[in-house]
């Protein structure tokens, strides 16, 4: 007798249904497993046997065979220990068939028998809904990662005894037995909501410093910070989520999605609710950065997915780390290629960097500074044209003077920047509705003609701006984006003279270290 | 006949003192002192092995070096590498070899350069100063250089970043010559972002250096450079130097060859003027005028050369430039319309500030702010920094990583 089973496999971050046929005919005693499997996959046998052993159920001395199909589809992971077991159960007869129609199990056994966690259960779980099945059964640990897809039914198993007891019983006992899980997904939103705990009051000073980390954060612009070791580069990063707008629903279950085949979600957190911070060490690995690995695994740029990643010293990680990123900055995403297929991670993250303005740090204070122009010049060469192109802001972070540290005006604190981001937000959302832009930070030359329009007056001093600067034509388109950003943040619907003038401040690196 | 016989004949003795020059270990002074021995250094070449070995001027590692060099060497070959790269030798007992190196005590033996040598016939004047400069040193390099190219007075300088750069360009830039002295072969533009003023150079000017061609730049070579700088000329004017940098020395060295040194004072507090105000203490001229600059330079050439000075080309300069200034101080002042008053005297109130010190914004916002003024309640950093922008655009302020200084140090 041939038993059916669903379950779910990972391809990337996406999922598909799996089918698990097991069959037990007359013949030398022995499992047989095929349908292109990976090396967890077989060891999965070995698994099941035991734990079906110790759960106290012998198998007979028959030839079994499992297949899992679509058999052409390479298929890697854990979660296939608990359907296979189920599947061989059912072909034995130990619980009726229809009991698993439209129900996705998936699981990791345990020798003793007991159900453990695996990664990807929100993919699994879109997929599931998506082809219209109407239960999970999924491991305990897994079961609210899971259940934040509605309109499904989610029952969170610790052991193979347990499931099978589940399994056999009718609907109602089922019911009493175990309670199927539910999240609330808005309250998790509201909880998550305006917890921060650092805050930009405790910066002192630093004002332009935290002007322009608002223009960032409103326009997600990609943001460089220069200065001094000790000026509070990487504390203005830090304190950056805070002023983002909120993660949407929609964003936050892509970047779920991401976390969940990383394995990143457990039951603290059930769901990604904050935009994500991540800052690699300069020491990091190409597939640590971009992902990758024999199964592709996100990885730090998707992980910061529709959230920050902070380069902190930039120019020392290697160049070859640093070219690793201008493909993703564009496409935002990226493609990784390996003999088991490839697969694409989403990576739409914003580029927060910081660097010293020199070797020793103190350009451009000649009374402080021992470089000499040539080695200035090669510090700042570290950071190859294609990287600089794709940073709209560059701003210097001067030295704390005494007066600011102790005591002085904290000046803006999160709560008023992310007043005015919230309004740019709103201007950039009427804006951009039904495209797929977001933010200004997007925008492409075509879409800069379309949607940044000057008027007369601005259109000429903007071209004595160019003229008079010396402005290449990217960094131009530069500073007509920020200054739409300034612009938005203020809630007005044009640009005005001062917007401009404001945004020339923020220009390029290349414009900046020109004259040395 | 007899001419082009004579002309081989020097080209065969230069030949032969660029091999010299060219033996590792043989420097200006072995050299000198081989050649007037042997009364050329055709002589030299030519010597036997055996001859070598006992010679007494030489030490072992000098006459090892020479016999290994000679032995691969083409006389032939090398001077026609020179001719194609278009490169000259001049040897220190030739007739143009400059007059005022010629006094300097330990001469080069052999100069290579490319263009020109300095005319005698007018002053030359050493402009040095810092690598890494302020802004106030860029443009008083800038504006002197500016200011002798046209009262027709040469400027020597090393083609280095920062002030030796700046003087060199803007004394080109106001038709006037300037030659380059540098630490490595005359064939090697260091430093390389320097390429379009190392082309200017060689055809309003010269490149000069004692190093043979495709010498690379090396640490020990720029003192040795730094005293055929002030040898070369009359004047040493010193803009921007730190109390202890390669500029002092080279004022140092000019002092023991006799040269007169003036100094462009500055603020105490500037760690970059700290050096030209401690020359000034020490007895330096102090560089306040152009004009007496520009007097001073020709009366030290005057002494030099104990030649007529010929009065008309240098007065008539004088006017000309004398003019320029009126009408460029004429068109100095920026129009600033359609900004209302508060605006303009908020512009007025930055400029004051930073015409102190160099600032950033966060600093000229503070500054501002401890200031209190009606217009506090609309001061924020983003309109600082945009009313930094305006200036900016309207070249009253530079902005070098985030430090806001004064452009227009203007003359009096």
């Amino acid at each position: 007798m041939v038993a059916v089973i669903t379950t779910g496999a990972l391809r990337g971050i996406e999922s598909y249904l799996v089918r698990v046929e097991a069959d037990v005919s007359n013949g030398l005693p022995c499992i047989d497993m095929v349908g292109s499997l990976g090396k967890e996959v077989r060891e999965a046998k070995e698994r099941v046997r035991v734990a079906l052993k110790n759960s106290e159920i012998t198998l007979p001395p028959m030839r079994i065979t499992i297949n899992l199909s679509p058999a052409d589809l390479p298929k890697e992971g854990t979660g296939f220990d608990l359907p296979i077991a189920i599947a061989l159960l059912a072909a034995l007869g130990y619980l009726p068939l229809e009991r698993t129609e439209d129900v996705v199990i998936v699981g990791e056994l345990g020798l003793a028998g007991e159900v453990k966690g695996v990664r990807g259960i929100l993919p699994m779980a879109i997929e599931a809904k998506k082809k219209g099945i109407k239960k999970c059964i999924v491991p305990k640990s897994n079961a609210s990662e899971c259940a934040v897809i509605q309109g499904i039914e989610v029952i969170g198993v610790e052991s193979l005894e347990q499931t099978l007891l589940y399994l056999q019983s009718d609907e109602l006992t089922q019911r009493e037995m175990i309670r199927p899980t539910v999240v609330d997904v808005e309250s998790l939103f509201r909880r998550t909501k305006q917890i921060w705990e650092e805050d930009y009051a405790e910066m002192g000073g630093q004002e332009s410093i935290k002007r322009a980390m608002q223009i960032a954060a409103a326009g997600f612009h990609n943001i460089l910070m220069i200065g001094p070791p000790g000026a509070g580069k990487t504390m203005a990063a830090k304190r950056l989520p805070g002023i983002l707008p909120p993660l949407t629903p929609v964003e936050s279950m892509e970047v779920s999605k991401i976390y969940s085949v990383a394995g990143l979600l457990g039951e603290e957190e059930i769901m990604v609710t904050k935009r994500p911070f991540l800052s690699p060490h300069h020491t990091v690995t190409q597939q640590a950065l971009a992902g990758g690995g024999r199964i592709p695994q996100p990885g730090i740029i998707s992980l910061s997915h529709k959230g920050i990643l902070f380069l902190d010293e930039i120019v020392h990680f290697p160049s070859y780390i640093l070219e690793l990123l201008r493909q993703p900055i564009e496409d935002k995403k990226i493609h990784i290629m390996r003999s088991k297929g490839s697969c694409m991670f989403p990576a739409d993250f914003m580029l927060v960097a910081s660097m010293n303005p020199c070797p020793c740090g103190y350009y451009p204070d000649v009374n402080r500074c021992r470089c000499t122009p040539e080695k200035v010049r090669r510090y700042v060469e570290r950071l190859s044209g294609p990287i600089i192109d794709r940073i709209d802001i560059c701003v210097e972070a001067p030295k704390i003077k005494y007066q600011e540290l102790n005591g002085g005006q904290s000046g803006s604190s999160s709560a008023m920047l992310r007043e005015g981001v919230e309004r740019a937000r709103d201007m950039q959302e009427k804006r951009y509705r039904g495209r797929d832009v977001l933010f200004n930070g997007q925008l492409g030359p075509k879409e800069i003609e379309q949607f940044i329009v000057l008027n007369k007056t601005e259109e000429k001093y903007m071209e004595e701006i160019f003229h008079r600067m010396n402005l290449s034509s990217r960094s131009y388109h530069k500073v007509l984006k920020v200054a739409r950003t300034i612009a938005d943040l203020e809630g007005a619907e044009m640009i005005r003279r001062e917007h401009l003038t404001e945004a020339v401040c923020y220009r390029g690196l290349e414009d900046k270290y020109r004259e040395l | 006949m007899d001419a082009k016989k004579e002309k081989t004949g020097i080209e065969y003795e230069l030949a032969c003192r660029h091999f010299l020059m060219c033996v590792e270990g043989i420097g200006a002074a072995t050299a000198i002192k081989i050649v007037e021995y042997y009364g050329g250094a055709g002589r030299i070449w030519r010597l036997t092995e055996k001859d070598i070995r006992q010679e007494q001027r030489m030490n072992e590692r000098q006459k090892n070096h020479f016999i290994e060099c000679r032995r691969r060497w083409d006389l032939a070959g090398e001077l026609q590498k020179l001719k194609d790269k278009g490169i000259k030798m001049v040897s220190y007992d030739d007739r143009i070899y400059p007059g005022r190196l010629r006094e300097i005590p330990d001469k080069p033996f052999l100069l290579y350069y490319i263009g020109e040598l300095p005319a005698e016939t007018m002053p030359c004047v050493a402009v040095i100063g810092a690598r890494m400069c302020s802004e106030y040193g860029r443009f008083i390099a800038a504006e002197l250089a500016a200011g002798l190219a046209e009262r027709g007075i040469q400027v020597v300088s090393g083609m280095a970043d920062g002030i030796d750069g700046i003087a060199q360009r803007n004394a080109l830039e106001h038709g006037g010559m300037s030659y380059g002295v540098l630490g490595c072969g005359v064939d090697v533009c260091y430093p390389s972002s320097n390429r379009t003023l190392y082309q200017a150079l060689q055809i309003h000017g010269g490149i000069l250096s004692e190093f043979s061609p495709g010498t690379k730049p090396e640490a020990r070579h720029f003192p040795m450079r730094n005293r055929i700088i002030s040898g070369l000329a009359d004047l040493i004017l010193v803009i921007e130097a730190k109390e202890r940098s390669g500029t002092r020395i080279t004022v140092n060295m000019a002092l023991e060859q006799g040269k007169e040194v003036y100094a462009v004072p500055g603020r105490i507090t500037d760690e970059l003027s700290r050096g030209c105000n401690r020359m000034i203490l020490e007895g330096a001229g102090v560089a306040a005028d152009i004009n007496e600059l520009a007097e001073a330079a020709w009366q030290a050439w005057e002494r030099n050369c104990c030649q007529v000075r010929e009065k008309g080309t240098g007065e008539m300069a004088e006017e000309g430039a004398k003019e320029k200034r009126k009408e460029a101080m004429a068109s100095a002042g920026t129009d600033r319309r359609g900004k209302t008053e508060t605006e303009k005297d908020m512009w007025k109130r930055i400029l004051q500030l930073i015409r102190k010190k160099g600032m950033t914004a966060d600093e000229v916002l503070n500054c501002l702010l401890a200031q209190g003024s009606r217009m506090d309640k609309t001061l924020n950093i983003s309109s600082v920094q945009g009313m930094l922008s305006e200036l900016m655009i309207m070249g009253e302020v530079v902005c070098h990583c985030g430090l806001y200084e004064i452009k227009n140090y203007r003359l009096r």
